[in-house]
C-alpha cells in the first residue's frame, strides 16, 4: 500500500516528466492497438471474402479405383490399367456419412450438395454455369445466401432458381423471368426468383443455386450428392476437423485452408511483419519507461535513502517502482487503446473493412502495456531497492 | 543511571573500506562507547575523523568490519537487512543536514512516514500525531501544503519532527543545522533540547558548531578514528 502511495506521489510530482513519458506510452499502445486491429481487419475481410463462398470443410467420395480389363476370349488374359473414363460416380451412402460429419466435435453444420456445370441460355445468349443443388435450410448456415440477396426470396422450389447478380445482368435476367439451362443430362427451363451478390466475380458470375431435388433432375443424377459441405466453430482449426471427419467417415476431407494456401501463407507473413512492428513498438515503449525511472532512481538517490533510514523495506522501494511501471503501462494502455479506436474509426471511413478494436484486443493491449511497463521498471527498482542508504543520503548531499 | 537505561553499546568497532590490503582504509578504530536513555550527545570533531560513519553504525545504516553493537542489550551484527530495517523504524529517527523531505507529499504526510514504514501505509490514524508534532515548532498551519513549498529552515524543522514521529529511543542528527542561518539554527537546538528534556529521547548530534556543541551535555570528540574525548561540553571544547 505504501508503494502505491509513493508510487502515486513521485508520479504525481514530476508533472512533466509522467505526462510525456505518459504520451510515449499511449502513442505507442495507440500504435499497437491500431496495427493489430487493422490487421485483423485485413484478415477477416480477406477470409470472408475467400469463405464468403466456399464450405469450410467439403466432404468427397473417394475417387474411383482403376478398372482391370479382361480379354472376353478368356485365354489370353491382358490386365491393363487404365485412367477411369471421366464420369461421375454416385456418392456412397451419403446419408450415413452426412449423420457421421454432423456428429464430428468442431463441425458446426454440414449440407449434402450436388454441382455441376451447365449452360445457361436466355434468347440468343448463353452463359456458362454451375448448378449448386442443396437443401436451401441447410445451405445458408454453410453460405449465406439469404444474407446476400439482392432481390427476391431464398426458398427456391422445383424448377426455381436464385442465380448471381453478374449473371443475372450478363443474361439480362430479372425476377420471374425463365432462361433454360442446359447440362450433359438434357435441358429443363427454370424461373428465377432471386439475385444474390456474394463479392465473387466467379461465383456471382456462374452460380445457379436451386433445391437438391431440382439439381439432381437437372444434372440426371437422381438421388445422388457430389459433397457434404460442413462449416466449423474455429475457423483456424479446419485443417483439425477435416482430419476427424476423413478419419470417422474413412472419405477425403478438404479445408478451406488446403484449398487456399496462397492466402494462408500471404496472412502469415502478413502477420509476421505485424508482430515484428508491435515488437518493436512495445521496446521503444519500455526503454521510454526504463529511462524515465532510471533517471527518477537517480534524481531520488536522497529520498530513497532516508526512506530506507526511516525504516522502509528494500522491497517497498522495489514496489514504488514497479508501480510506476505499472501505472504508467495500465494509463498508456487506456489513453492509447482509446486513440487506437479514434485513429482506426478515422481510418475506417475510407477502407473497404472494419477496424475493430474488440474486447480481445483492447485487454491484450492492457496486459502487454502493463508487463511492458513492469519489465521495463524492474531495472530501475532493482537499483533503488539494492541502494545503501547511507550512501545515497550521502550522494544527494 | 541505572544499567536498565543503556540503549546502546559499542564495543571495540573497527570500519574499513576497500578490499585489498593496499587500498584497504581504516576509518575507525576500536569504538568503544555507551548511549543512555536521555542523553544529549554532541559528536565534533575535524573533517573526515569518522564522525559520520560511527553515525551510520550506530544508525544500523552500515555495518561494522569488526566489534559488537548492541541495541538494547541485543547484539545485532549477525541481523539481517530487513531486521535492521524493522529495528530502525523500531528504536531509531534520523536528521540529516540535508532534509531529504518528498516534496509530492504534505508536510503531515513527510512527518507521518516513519509510522508508514512501521505500519505499511500512509493512514489518517497517523494525522493527529504529525500534526500535534508541527505544532512544537509551530508549523501545525502548515500541514496541508507541500513540502516544496516551504523554506528551507521550516522543512529542517519538518525533518526534525519526522525523526520523532514514532517516539523513537534514539535520534541520530548529522549537522541537522548546517544548512541553516544562526537563528534557524537555535531554533532548531531550542527544540531538540527542550524535546530531550521533556520525553528523554536520547540524541547523537554530529555538529562542527562549537556553540551546538555546548547546549549538549556530552561531547564525544573523534580524531582520526579515535575516540579521543568523552565528557561534559566544558571539558572537551576547552
Amino acid at each position: 500500500m505504501l508503494a502505491l502511495q509513493l508510487a502515486l506521489r513521485f508520479l504525481g510530482e514530476g508533472r512533466t516528466q509522467t505526462s510525456l513519458i505518459l504520451a510515449g506510452v499511449t502513442v505507442g499502445v495507440a500504435a499497437y492497438v491500431f496495427i493489430t486491429a487493422t490487421m485483423l481487419g485485413v484478415e477477416q475481410n480477406m477470409v470472408a471474402k475467400t469463405l464468403g463462398s466456399q464450405a469450410h470443410i467439403s466432404v468427397l467420395d473417394e475417387p474411383m479405383p482403376p478398372q482391370p480389363l479382361v480379354h472376353p476370349e478368356g485365354r489370353l488374359v491382358l490386365r491393363t490399367v487404365v485412367q477411369p473414363e471421366p464420369r461421375q460416380k454416385p456418392f456412397d451412402q451419403w446419408q450415413r456419412a452426412l449423420e457421421r460429419v454432423e456428429a464430428t466435435p468442431g463441425v458446426r453444420a454440414a449440407c449434402p450438395t450436388l454441382a455441376g456445370s451447365g449452360l445457361a441460355i436466355r434468347g440468343g445468349g448463353q452463359q456458362a454455369i454451375r448448378v449448386v443443388g442443396a437443401d436451401p435450410t441447410r445451405l445458408r448456415r454453410i453460405i449465406d445466401i439469404p444474407a446476400n440477396l439482392v432481390e427476391g426470396s431464398w426458398r427456391p422450389d422445383a424448377d426455381q432458381v436464385v442465380i448471381g447478380s453478374v449473371l443475372a445482368e450478363e443474361l439480362g435476367l430479372a425476377l420471374g423471368r425463365p432462361m433454360r439451362i442446359r447440362t450433359s443430362a438434357g435441358e429443363a427451363s427454370v424461373r428465377v426468383v432471386g439475385i444474390f451478390e456474394l463479392g465473387s466475380d466467379a461465383v456471382d458470375g456462374q452460380w445457379v443455386v436451386t433445391s437438391l431435388r431440382t439439381a439432381q433432375s437437372l444434372l440426371g443424377r437422381p438421388g445422388d450428392i457430389s459433397s457434404i459441405d460442413a462449416t466449423v466453430d474455429e475457423l483456424f482449426a479446419a485443417d483439425e476437423v477435416a482430419e476427424r471427419v476423413a478419419a470417422r467417415t474413412g472419405l477425403t476431407a478438404e479445408s478451406w485452408m488446403a484449398r487456399n494456401g496462397a492466402l494462408l501463407t500471404a496472412l502469415s507473413a502478413q502477420s509476421q511483419s505485424t508482430t515484428l512492428i508491435r515488437v518493436f513498438t512495445l521496446l521503444a515503449v519500455a526503454m521510454g519507461i526504463a529511462s524515465v525511472l532510471a533517471v527518477t532512481v537517480v534524481q531520488r538517490r536522497g529520498q530513497i535513502g532516508i526512506l530506507r533510514a526511516m525504516g522502509v523495506r528494500a522491497r517497498t522501494i522495489l514496489a514504488t517502482f514497479l508501480w510506476q511501471g505499472a501505472l504508467l503501462g495500465i494509463g498508456g494502455a487506456l489513453l492509447g487503446t482509446a486513440l487506437g479506436m479514434l485513429v482506426g474509426g478515422m481510418l475506417e471511413r475510407v477502407v473497404p473493412f472494419d477496424i475493430v478494436v474488440g474486447p480481445s484486443t483492447a485487454l491484450q493491449a492492457l496486459a502487454i502495456s502493463l508487463l511492458t511497463g513492469l519489465g521495463a521498471a524492474l531495472w530501475p527498482a532493482r537499483t533503488a531497492a539494492r541502494m545503501d542508504p547511507a550512501a545515497a543520503i550521502r550522494g544527494d548531499e | 543511571m541505572s544499567d536498565d537505561d543503556v540503549l546502546v553499546e559499542l564495543s571495540g568497532v573497527h570500519k574499513s573500506f576497500g578490499e585489498a590490503p593496499e587500498t584497504r582504509v581504516e576509518v575507525l578504530h576500536g569504538i568503544d562507547l555507551t548511549l543512555r536513555r536521555g542523553e544529549l550527545v554532541a559528536l565534533v570533531g575535524p573533517s573526515g575523523s569518522g564522525k559520520s560513519t560511527l553515525l551510520n553504525i550506530l544508525g544500523l545504516l552500515d555495518r561494522a568490519t569488526t566489534g559488537i553493537l548492541r541495541i538494547r542489550g541485543r547484539d545485532v551484527s549477525d541481523m539481517s537487512d530487513a531486521e535492521l530495517t524493522s529495528l530502525r523504524a523500531e528504536v531509531l529517527g534520523f536528521v540529516f543536514q540535508f532534509h531529504h523531505l518528498l516534496p509530492g507529499l504534505t508536510v503531515a504526510e513527510n512527518v507521518m512516514l516513519p509510522a508508514a514504514a512501521r505500519e505499511g501505509a500512509l493512514a489518517p490514524t497517523q494525522r493527529p500525531r504529525a500534526v500535534d508534532l508541527l505544532g512544537h515548532v509551530g508549523l501545525a498551519d502548515q500541514a496541508d501544503r507541500y513540502a516544496r513549498q516551504l523554506s528551507g529552515g521550516m522543512q529542517q524543522r519538518v525533518a526534525v519532527v519526522r525523526a520523532l514521529m514514532n517516539s523513537p529511543l534514539v535520534v541520530y542528527a548529522d549537522e541537522p543545522t548546517g544548512n541553516l542561518d544562526t537563528e534557524s539554527s537555535m531554533r532548531v537546538m531550542d527544540f531538540l533540547v527542550d524535546w530531550n528534556r521533556r520525553e528523554r529521547t536520547t540524541f547523537v548530534i554530529v555538529t562542527h558548531d562549537p556553540d551546538i556543541a555546548r547546549r549538549c551535555r556530552r561531547v564525544l570528540r573523534m580524531v582520526d578514528g579515535h575516540l579521543v574525548a568523552d565528557g561534559p561540553p566544558e571539558d572537551v571544547l576547552r
